[in-house]
């Protein structure tokens, strides 16, 4: 993780990818995958999990988020609010609703739920700078 | 994405770590990755049911963070474990200090892939992470 203060043997040079999913099978999954294609990833079970790991200055290339969850904020309004504090964050919304256009017209990426896994990776690795 | 059973599940030893503290789940899960393991991160008692009764995971260890649950769900819970699943191990942490030791200790029986750093350097990234 890109984080000053965690040890040196824990920082890594993959891309670091938040997965925030309500659902622990569905962001297991999803997160275990992911893993596979060698991206670093924590996991947030809501909105509000997934801005104390932000807010704890962890480093995130990109950020996955159901947009329906428990809690006051839903998936939309947390890539907002992500968004606003760290532009640099690619943002990749799903859901099994299509809000497909809601979310383009914020400039964020959607993906509606049963998604090819493949391509969410391809578009995960476009925030990889070489 | 389909959901569907994650294939290496046994392809190292699998800890469920079940702590309603984000910053610390997350840190001890990167750490005991980094030992070898694989690890089902649980943020609430009924996800990590969830898990332990889908019957597609084959968790070795549960560790059961104490200090957010109220401490009759945590040992409700452990009996449940010990009672429906008799093979699997509870490891029960009531402070975050106890949280890492018993991270380092389990890294130190574990694959031995490595022991990625002392549970003090753990735990002085989880308060850190905390503030």
């Amino acid at each position: 993780m890109k984080i000053e203060s965690v040890p040196e043997t824990a920082r890594q040079s993959a891309l670091n990818v938040l997965v925030v999913e309500d659902d622990i099978e569905i962001r297991h999954i999803l997160a275990t995958r992911l893993r596979e294609f060698g991206f670093t990833v924590c996991e947030g079970s809501n909105a509000a999990e997934a801005l104390r790991l932000i807010h704890a200055a962890i480093h995130f290339d990109a950020v996955i988020t159901d947009v329906e969850m428990p809690g006051d904020m839903n998936g939309i309004a947390l890539a907002e609010q992500i968004r606003a504090g760290r532009p640099d964050v690619k943002i990749i919304v799903v859901s099994g609703t299509n809000v497909d256009q809601e979310v383009r017209r914020r400039g964020m990426r959607f993906f509606m739920k049963p998604y090819d896994l493949s391509s969410l990776v391809e578009f995960i690795k476009e925030c990889s700078p070489t | 994405m389909t959901p569907a059973p994650v294939s290496d599940a046994k392809a190292a030893p699998l800890i469920l770590v079940l702590d309603e503290d984000v910053i610390a789940r997350t840190a001890v899960a990167i750490y005991l990755r980094e030992c070898g393991y694989a690890v089902i991160e649980a943020s609430a008692e009924p996800d990590a049911r969830k898990m332990l009764e889908a019957g597609k995971y084959d968790i070795d260890i549960v560790i059961c963070a104490t200090r957010d649950l109220r401490s009759a769900d945590a040992f409700t819970f452990s009996r449940w474990v010990r009672a429906a699943h008799p093979n699997v191990r509870v490891l029960i942490a009531a402070t975050i200090e106890k949280t890492a030791k018993l991270a380092s200790d389990i890294c130190e029986e574990g694959p031995h892939l490595r022991k990625p750093y002392d549970h003090p350097a753990l735990l002085d990234w989880i308060k850190r992470l905390r503030k």
